[in-house]
């Protein structure tokens, strides 16, 4: 019964959709289920968080490697919340404050981390192994110099640059055209893979995601 | 040294980008900047909307993005302010009403723009896909208040906006998941509103392909794409500060690729003449 | 045993449409109903529905039946016209396949005649005559835009004649006084090797009888004021940017022939404010800078153009309007100096002067010019002001809000300054003149002069024939002025929104006041004030004598505030309050206004009758939750007829009882059969192969290298005694890369379980949490190593995006992990992760559908399942013949998609389109 009963909940909200979705008559029933799962949502959320606090406790309790780490955590997490709640988030409270000037900054270094790992990854890994890479490398120059004003003042010297634009190369042919069919092949497969793993879902046949196969 | 060379610690490579972001950054190289069509699509359609027209931006990015899409978000905001179109903000990341908070503040001071009446933010709300679909049927079901808890009701814009129908352009401002893509596939492709979008670089090759099939109207593909509209707005704003930096970065990183491509050939004819 | 396996394989089948969901989204209640035309002779009413149920429906309300429908393209903005008990119906736009306009029977929906205008965006309203039909619409052919104009037979509903077309876009039609048509035109033209289009607008006159070409006439620049035709004078303004200065024309053409005459280059920062309006055939322009003009555009020479001239010295905000002889103008002054009939208290004021013992006052009294002190010291008592030292005064405050110097930290610390003004400090060295006087004008009212506003609205009377003003001075309003200004009768209506403080010190507090007052427009004096607390919430509207005002207020009632949404009805005669009603949400439709009764809909989903003569309710009837009311109202005998959202149309008694309820929505939505046709087939290949999987065929599945890597990966953590580290991707449980996931999180915890080696799963959404920590808790148990299973491994670290970067890569670091999986949904930070992992020197597997995190994935791991291979993974590692099944049906799916892009390639290619349209489901 205990995996009966999801599936069958599984099954029978699909089934409901589907029905919905070509009978326009009985629209309003998918709304129902949409107002379920963002209550849903919204109750998960006071787990996850019940989650994090068991998790750090431990550790700080441990007193597990970097368990200081774990204190600032749950710190952040409580003085955060406080500040929200007991004084709102309007710009101008200390909530505002923190936000703007330290949670920003820290996300943004997070994210910036992708130019350094880039350079980093393709240094170690863009290298001309076979034709095929080779091609691969050539475009990526024209693109990656391309693409920022540099490039197409490097592209003006060339003689040829008034009868065929930079522009006309990047965004008409390489990306418009391999890059889009590529990306549309990758699509296309995922998009028969999802359709194939909900039918699998819906049908019972996919049951794993209920934990552990058969 | 070739050794050393084929080992090379990651951590010189960080020097380079790290120099060549600052470096242009403090003594700029002034290159000229081209746009683009996708981005002048998007110029286009704005700048020939009539007076009055309301357009929904949607912050669906966070700090960690901010420098990247705040440009844009501020350049298709002092465009629609100046040509008097209204604009209502939404966030379908929790980090996002702040974001637009922040930037409808700058912009709405610039142009002396009311709130309320020329400009209304709604938000944040969980659900990605799932509220975008439950929009169709009015704002006011899933956002009964704004960002500042005030009926919206009681904001005059809001009165004349009652749901997509009532926007003309729909622009999301995404840095990936839930963003363009739930946008494109449900207010595009099942509503029919015309939709436009920016996205951080490096998500923009995929959005491309939404740009090719007509879904997308027009794209500002990272930094580069804000810089282009900042061009045709006629503001000298962050992105186009970027645009130098960013350059050399470029061309540091090739240059990177070709030396390890040196190295690599340089080793294999090596060990081919061992053998 | 036949039986059995049909209805298995229907069951399937059917089931299957499910995916429709995930590939198309979930459908939503109809919508946005255009207004309805009643014939109040048969006493039906016609109504077109959304725009994709593209129907239109003929309702009886008298008998309660829906009479007839008839499928129309975009139904929503339909043209309805009834005339001798023929409906016509116009589209606005061709869809697919589908006629786009008929004439049926009103009482039987029969079709007289129908036809189809191809590729045509009708662009204007339909006008109808006596036996024809005009409009005109653009035609896009592929990439030619035309511009047509048609004619109809009203009878056969053939062309009169054949269409006038020219290649353009469309920009406005107009029709004259003796029934011709002129088409202004954008006519583009693609300049040499660029993309650029080169436009040149033309104005061409046609002929209603013939639709031949009675004149052209190119015309410069872009349209500011759209053509007006009045006594056979066409009147517009163009405008041309010439080295980024815009250059303003105004012409006049003749309508007869088409030549000019006149035209008159507008002075530079000169512009029109809306449209003109006309008063004896010629037009009254009002500029923006507020100069009114009256002219002539027959005559060229420009002192014999201009007939009168009127400067306002104000800002234009509405207007003109005309009404008789009387021009109607509201402006509004930016000005931040103070103007004498703004001090209302001169005692109060001249005290505050005098004595000056507070920080503020004295600053002021410091800045003020010698005369000015000399001035107020020499008054004692407040009857001693006269008109002069008045003057003096005010002079002298004006002087100090023009001075930059006028702010000092020290002076202001104890006033309460408001939240403007300390913007405007925040940007101090950059504000310029204008906004220096702005900042100083709310300096100075929060210390001496109160409760003004910033904007100063005035009213202007002009005659129209001279230009003269009709009132002594400008009426000032108080307050912020409301628009549209009216005029009822003999009464001028004038509304205005203000702020009320009221209490001291922690009490204070600000009241919404919005304020009507009636004027004389003989003489702009004030015939009677109403003043009411709320806020404005809908445009005031005047219907027979009475005017009504929807107001927001907060009422509080028991120490509870209550919001209320009122609708008050003032009699314009008195200004006395007749009534006043009270709803919970907001009247979100127009006023219906009947014999005895006021109609509307609320927010909720109420529609409501309120008495006219005594606002008491008369009903309330409840459609549904948040079912508004989306349609006009039609009253016939003792019923009325409305629909709804949700696609319901109702009809009620005026006494609120529910007589009928249509649900107009269809049964099937037709506009997704391409939707269902192409889920029935993929679904039933996919249950095709499942079904003959079960039955035990033997598939081949390719080698997958990624997979077979796993038992190395994990091997090699139990060799190194490290830990696994298994992310599932930042989407939430509702994603299937999510879902395709943790099935393959299944399979590789039963290997960590026989071998014995912790599983770190850190989740980015708690749903996927408390699902991860089922699934390998399930996944021990079956290894039969229940014991090993810790809880706290699976556990939520953020939602944030880079939040949760920086946590993993912290964990990474910290426990070194030999084997990391990513599979599931990444965005950027894809990269941070597996360069992390990749100097930690872990082996890294790697999966996801989002092609643009693949190269990343590629370059820095080890083993990279790509898109499709996802969703494979579990089939392959379970070994399922079923799930195997599915992969082949899989392909199946694949080679019908291809065949398809195929053949409508080479379709397309030979300009075939009926498969693209076929295909399309908007």
């Amino acid at each position: 019964m205990r995996r009966e009963i999801p599936m069958a909940i599984t099954t029978i909200t699909g089934v409901i959709m589907i029905v919905v979705f070509f009978v326009p008559m009985w629209g309003h029933w998918s709304d129902i289920f949409l107002k379920w799962f963002t209550v849903i949502a919204g109750f998960a959320l006071v787990l996850g968080a019940g989650s994090l606090l068991l998790v750090n406790l431990n550790k700080i309790s441990r007193k597990a490697s970097g368990w200081g780490y774990n204190v600032i955590l749950i710190l952040g997490l409580f003085v955060m919340a406080g500040l929200g709640i007991f004084q709102g988030i309007k710009p101008g409270t200390p909530y505002d404050f923190i936000f703007r000037y330290i949670f920003t900054p820290l996300s943004a270094t997070m994210f910036s981390l992708l130019a350094f790992y880039i350079a980093s990854a393709a240094f170690r890994a863009f290298k001309a192994k076979s034709p095929e890479a080779a091609l691969l490398l050539i475009t990526a120059f024209v693109v990656m110099i391309g693409r920022v004003p540099i490039g197409e003042v490097m592209w003006n010297w060339l003689p040829w640059a008034k009868a065929l634009p930079l522009t006309t190369i990047i965004e008409d042919w390489v990306m418009g055209c391999f890059n889009t069919a590529g990306q549309r092949a990758i699509m296309l497969g995922a998009s028969i893979g999802i359709i194939s793993t909900s039918l699998k879902i819906l049908l019972g046949i996919e049951r794993s995601y209920l934990g552990g196969g058969e | 040294m070739f050794e050393k060379l084929q080992n090379l610690d990651r951590r010189w490579i960080f020097l380079f980008v790290l120099l060549s972001v600052i470096i242009p950054l403090l003594f700029p190289l002034g290159l000229k900047l081209h746009t683009s069509p996708p981005v002048e699509d998007i110029y286009n359609y704005i700048e020939n909307l009539p007076e009055e027209s309301v357009i929904l931006v949607s912050f669906d990015y966070g700090p960690s993005t901010e420098i990247e899409l705040n440009p844009a978000a501020k350049a298709v905001v002092r465009h629609a302010f100046r040509k008097k179109i209204k604009v209502v903000t939404m966030a379908l990341w929790p980090m996002g009403a702040q974001m637009s908070q922040n930037v409808m503040k700058e912009v709405a001071e610039e142009f002396d723009a009311e709130y309320g009446r020329d400009y209304v933010n709604l938000g944040y709300k969980a659900g990605g896909s799932v509220l975008l679909l439950s929009l169709k049927s009015g704002f006011a079901q899933q956002f009964p208040t704004d960002v500042n808890n005030v009926p919206l009701s009681d904001l005059p814009l809001m009165n004349k906006v009652k749901d997509y129908n009532n926007c003309a352009l729909v622009v999301s401002l995404s840095a990936g998941v839930p963003g363009i893509r739930e946008y494109v596939l449900i207010v595009n492709t099942q509503f029919g509103k015309t939709m436009a979008g920016a996205c951080t670089a490096v998500t923009a090759p995929e959005m491309y392909t939404f740009l090719n099939s007509g879904q997308l109207m027009g794209l500002m593909g990272g930094l580069k794409g804000a810089a282009e509209y900042e061009k045709l707005v006629g503001i000298e704003g962050n992105a186009r500060k970027g645009m130098d930096a960013q350059s050399v970065v470029h061309l540091v990183i090739v240059l990177f690729i070709i030396l390890s491509n040196i190295i690599y050939f340089v080793g294999e004819y090596r060990r081919k003449r061992m053998e | 045993m036949v039986n059995k396996r049909k209805y298995r394989f229907l069951l399937t089948t059917m089931i299957v449409l499910a995916i429709s969901i995930l590939c198309a989204g979930k459908a939503f209640a109809g919508r946005n109903w255009s207004e309805q035309a009643f014939d109040k002779q048969t006493g039906i009413t016609v109504i077109g529905a959304e725009n994709k149920f593209a129907r239109v429906f003929g309702i009886s309300i008298l008998n309660k039946k829906v009479l007839w429908q008839v499928g129309m393209p975009q139904s929503r903005g339909i043209d309805i016209h009834i005339e001798d008990e023929k409906v016509y119906l116009v589209s606005p736009e061709d869809v697919r396949f589908q006629k786009t306009m008929r004439a049926v029977n009103i009482a039987t929906g029969e079709t007289y005649w129908a036809n189809r205008l191809k590729k045509n965006k009708r662009r204007t309203k339909v006008y109808y005559d006596d036996n024809t039909l005009y409009f005109a619409t653009e035609e896009k052919y592929r990439d030619i835009i035309k511009v047509k104009l048609y004619a109809f037979d009203k009878e056969t509903g053939k062309t009169r004649w054949t269409p006038y077309w020219i290649r353009g876009t469309f920009k406005e039609m107009l029709r004259t006084e003796t029934g011709d048509f002129i088409l202004i035109v954008l006519a583009s033209q693609k300049t040499e090797g660029g993309k650029d289009l080169k436009h040149t607008v033309k104005s061409i006159k046609i002929d209603k009888n013939t639709g031949l070409e009675v004149w052209e006439r190119p015309i410069e620049g872009s349209f500011v004021s759209f053509p007006k035709e009045n006594s056979g004078v066409i009147y517009f303004i163009t405008q041309k940017i010439i080295d980024n200065v815009q250059k303003m024309t105004f012409q006049a053409i003749n309508a007869e022939d088409g030549s000019v005459l006149s035209t008159h280059e507008i002075p530079e920062g000169e512009k029109p404010l809306g449209d003109a309006i006309f008063y004896q055939g010629k037009p009254i322009i009002t500029m923006e800078s507020g100069k009114v003009f009256y002219i002539d555009g027959t005559k060229t020479d420009i002192s014999e153009m201009v007939l009168w001239e009127k400067n306002l010295d104000s800002l234009p905000v509405f207007g003109p309007k005309i009404i008789e002889n009387l021009v109607l103008v509201a402006t509004m002054k930016t000005n931040y100096l103070i103007s004498i009939d703004e001090i209302v208290e001169w005692e109060g004021l001249l005290s505050q002067l005098k004595e000056h013992n507070t920080p503020a006052t004295s600053r002021i009294w410091e800045l003020l010019d010698e005369n000015t002190r000399s001035v107020i010291d020499g008054i004692t008592s407040p009857e001693e002001l006269n008109e002069n030292s008045r003057l003096t005064i005010i002079e002298g405050l004006n002087g100090i809000i023009s001075n930059k110097e006028f702010y000092a930290r020290e002076s202001f610390k104890e006033v309460k300054l408001a939240n403007e003004v300390n913007t405007l400090l925040n940007r101090f060295s950059k504000l310029d003149e204008n906004k220096i006087q702005r900042l100083n004008r709310c300096l100075m009212e929060s210390i001496l002069v109160r409760e003004i506003s910033q904007n100063r609205y005035y009213i202007h009377a002009l005659d129209a024939s001279t230009g003269k003003s009709l009132w002594e001075k400008p009426y000032m309003v108080e307050g912020t002025l409301e628009l549209p200004v009216f005029i009822e009768g003999d009464r001028l209506i004038v509304g205005s929104r203000s702020k009320k403080e009221e209490g001291e010190g922690k009490n204070k507090t600000t009241k919404q006041m919005f304020r009507i007052v009636a004027l004389d427009p003989a003489n702009a004096r004030e015939m009677w004030k109403q003043e009411q607390e709320g806020k404005l919430e809908n445009p005031l509207s005047i219907k027979d004598q009475m005017l009504y005002v929807m107001l927001y207020r907060k009422v509080e009632e028991n120490d509870v505030v209550k919001p209320a949404h009122l609708l008050i009805a003032i009699n314009i005669g008195d200004g006395t309050e007749r009534w006043t009603y009270a709803t919970k949400t907001v009247i979100n439709t127009k006023l219906y206004v009947d014999e005895d009764s006021v109609d509307f809909g609320t927010k909720a989903g109420f529609a409501t009758s309120v008495g006219l003569v005594d606002g008491k309710n008369i009903y309330k009837f409840f459609a549904g939750i948040n079912n508004e009311m989306d349609s006009s109202i039609v009253t016939v005998q003792n019923l009325l007829g409305f629909a709804t959202q949700d696609g319901k149309y109702f009809i009620l008694t005026k006494q609120g009882k529910k007589v009928k309820a249509f649900n107009l929505k269809p049964w099937f939505a037709l506009w997704k059969l391409p939707i269902f046709i192409g889920c029935l087939l993929l679904s039933s290949a996919l249950s095709w192969y499942i079904y003959h999987a079960r039955k035990g065929k033997k598939m081949f599945i390719r080698r997958i290298a990624g997979l077979t890597a796993i038992d190395e990966a994990v091997g090699r953590a139990t060799e190194m005694g490290k830990p696994v580290l298994y992310i599932t991707g930042l989407a939430d449980v509702d994603d299937i890369q999510t879902l395709a996931s943790l099935s393959i999180m299944g399979h590789i915890a039963q290997k960590t379980a026989e071998y014995d080696t912790p599983i770190i799963v850190p989740c980015c959404r708690s749903v996927v949490m408390s699902t991860a920590q089922e699934v390998v808790k399930e996944s021990y148990l079956k290894a039969g190593r229940p014991d090993t299973y810790r809880k706290e491994n699976i556990h939520y670290l953020t939602d944030d995006q880079f939040g949760y970067v920086a946590g993993v890569d912290g964990i990474m670091v910290r426990e070194k992990p030999a084997a990391n999986f990513y599979l599931g949904k990444f965005y950027a930070e894809s990269l941070i992760l597996a360069e992390t992992g990749h100097s930690t020197g872990a082996i890294q597997i790697a999966g996801t559908a989002e092609a643009a995190q693949l190269p990343f994935f590629v370059a820095a791991c080890d083993y990279t399942l790509i898109g499709e291979e996802l969703f494979a993974a579990s089939a392959y590692l379970s070994k399922d013949p079923q799930q195997i099944g599915s992969l082949k049906g899989q392909d199946i799916a694949k080679a019908i998609m291809l065949a398809v892009i195929i053949i409508g390639c080479i379709l397309l290619t030979f300009d075939i389109d009926w498969m693209k349209l076929l295909l399309s489901t908007q």
